[in-house]
């Protein structure tokens, strides 16, 4: 995922109009913009920890012990496949953009919520590129009577 | 190749949805490109039901982010 240079389009981006919005909660690396932007690049990495004791009895969660925390995702990129799949139906795409109306008009948009590395925005943009990661672990003590004190070493 | 795109009239009356979450995008405008990528490690081995012991220790330090790694010897 390379940096976007700035945004520089070569189409004139639409206005957009909503006459209400409702967004009840926002969080964790989210945006509700209102207007446009060149690069949008927020990133969320969380242990999702549920277990009877608390982190100063039973120790922190470390996100480098869990792998999928810094493996490489693979490169997205369809005009690249598209190439190299022997179709020979493009080196590179050239796209071009005729706007007719000058506006998208949505009357109403109603939301509970925006989390975990998202957007809501009402207006045009360059880039987007968003990365959430997480891992979710369940920790309960065996069935039967509790113990007397925790095993921790 | 080159793409053609003609926009014509878009109104939509009302969008109501529960959420937008993990690396989504909900837009009303134009975009350049957009690339989302999301992770959720949920598996039934996440389910430790046991000894209350310490969750797992980092085994892979050299690649994790935001620590030193070092360059191959050449």
């Amino acid at each position: 995922m390379s940096a976007h240079p700035g945004w520089q389009p070569d189409w004139p981006p639409r206005i957009s109009r909503v006459d209400r919005l409702e967004v009840i909660a926002l969080s964790y690396s989210s945006v509700v913009q209102l207007g446009d932007h060149a690069t949008f690049a927020p990133r969320l990495q969380a242990i999702a920890v549920q277990r009877e004791l608390d982190h100063s009895a039973a120790g922190e969660a470390e996100f480098e012990a869990y792998a999928m925390f810094s493996e490489p995702y693979p490169e997205l990129d369809a005009f690249a496949w598209l190439s190299e799949s022997g179709s020979g139906i493009c080196e590179s795409v050239a796209m071009r953009r005729t706007q007719v109306c000058p506006d998208i008009q949505v009357g109403r948009i109603v939301t509970l919520g925006v989390s975990n590395a998202s957007l809501l925005q009402i207006g045009s943009s360059g880039a987007s590129r968003a990365d959430s990661r997480i891992k979710h672990i369940r920790q309960y003590a065996p069935p039967g009577p509790p113990e007397a004190s925790p095993d921790v070493p | 190749m080159r793409m053609d795109v003609t926009n014509h009239q878009l109104a939509v009356g009302s969008i109501e949805l529960t959420g937008v979450a993990s690396a989504s995008l909900l837009q009303v405008g134009d975009s350049g490109d957009v690339c989302l990528q999301s992770m959720f490690d949920t598996p039934p081995e996440s389910v430790i039901v046991g000894p209350l012991a310490p969750l797992g220790e980092p085994v892979e330090v050299s690649t994790g982010p935001g620590t030193e790694v070092e360059e191959p010897a050449p």
